[in-house]
């Protein structure tokens, strides 16, 4: 039998390899075993269930990893994707811009814990160095922050000792105004009793 | 105009086809990151019964920042003032762009079932709340019948 090819489509496929919540299953997964060795419906259906899958987007702009980040065009190299020591994943422009701001304060959008990158993972390796960076960058800032927060107390607690040394003083003042003027009235009676003042 | 991310487009769509019970949410035609928002006072509140008609805006730089919430109906309630400006941690320090317009909302349909007099916006009517809960929750409830009524 003769067989004459008409057309051929090329085909190509391709997916972050990174942990998610359904890794495990899918590692599991018979059909998961199979890519990308036999490439078959069930795998495509497959692959389309993987990119559809709800732990599978990005969890600050929610495209998929796969996908591009709100200021890329090109998947892939040019919008990476990074894993977080918490497990939480996100595109690399995405994380890095939140991670940027004050607000962030060095936290994952996800869980709140410090957002460091995840060691020993490939595709992390290449933005080690600028994480690094970031990182030390949020813990001055928090540090400066804690700081400021703890003078900004010092001064309201200062305000309020100055506060209770000023009652003090009045009371003191009154106490004082008082017992002068007990004392007059009864040194009348009793000249000889001497009075000391209780402020000196 | 820069083209709409497309974040708030899914996210606008599944408030529209999958809305929050008690609340609505409506981009506005010529803005669609301008929301015109409505909330139920929640059952067992001193709001219940009412409509409450709030604006929402998301920032150009959302969701790095967090949206802007402001209620347009006047309301009695020890973490929102005269000008409808709410006090609510994730609107400000603990905002995360993990949030959504949802989340926020049913963030403050709970605000409105629990007053937290204790980190007041409006202070006036904070202390009237610790001072006095029940002829607070009164007031709050005679505004909601005087302003939030539902059309
Ligand atoms: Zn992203
Ligand atoms: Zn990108
Ligand atoms: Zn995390």
């Amino acid at each position: 039998m003769k067989v004459r090819v008409k057309e051929v489509y090329p085909i190509f496929a391709w997916s972050w390899d990174t942990y998610t919540e359904s890794t495990d299953l899918h590692n599991n997964d018979p059909l998961h075993n199979k890519y990308p060795n036999k490439i078959n419906n069930e795998t495509y259906t497959f692959l389309k269930n993987y990119r559809n899958d709800i732990d599978d987007v990005c969890g600050i702009c929610r495209v998929s990893y796969n996908g591009v980040c709100p200021n890329c065009k090109m998947p892939g190299k040019s919008c990476p994707l990074v894993v977080g020591t918490c497990n939480h994943n996100f595109h690399y422009h995405c994380i890095y811009r939140w991670l940027d701001t004050v607000n962030s304060k060095g936290l994952c959008p996800m869980c709140r814990q410090e957002f460091t990158l995840k060691p020993d993972v490939v595709i992390n390796a290449k933005h080690t160095q600028k994480f690094m960076e970031l990182i030390s960058k949020n813990r001055e800032r928090r540090l400066m922050m804690e700081r400021e927060e703890r003078e900004l107390n010092d001064d309201l607690n200062m305000d309020e000792e100055d506060e209770v040394t000023r009652d003090a003083i009045d009371n003191a003042a009154g106490a004082t105004e008082a017992w002068t003027q007990v004392p007059q009235d009864i040194s009348d009676e009793e000249e000889d009793m001497t009075y000391d003042d209780p402020i000196e | 105009m820069a083209s709409l991310p497309k974040r708030i487009i899914k996210e606008t769509e599944r408030l529209v086809t999958d809305p929050v019970p008690g609340i609505t949410a409506e981009p506005h035609d010529d803005n669609l990151r301008y929301f015109k928002v409505t909330i139920e006072g929640p059952a067992g509140s001193p709001y219940e019964n009412g409509l409450f008609h709030l604006e929402l805006y998301l920032p150009d730089d959302y969701p790095m920042e967090a949206p802007k919430v402001r209620f347009l109906t006047k309301i009695y309630h020890p973490n929102i003032d005269r000008l409808g400006r709410i006090c609510l941690d994730i609107l400000k320090t603990n905002w995360s762009p993990a949030l959504q317009i949802r989340t926020v909302l049913l963030s403050v349909q709970a605000l409105l079932a629990s007053p937290n007099p204790n980190d007041p916006l409006a202070n006036d009517v904070a202390e009237d709340w610790i001072k006095n809960e029940t002829g607070a929750k009164a007031k709050a409830k005679e505004w909601t019948s005087l302003y939030a009524k539902k059309e």
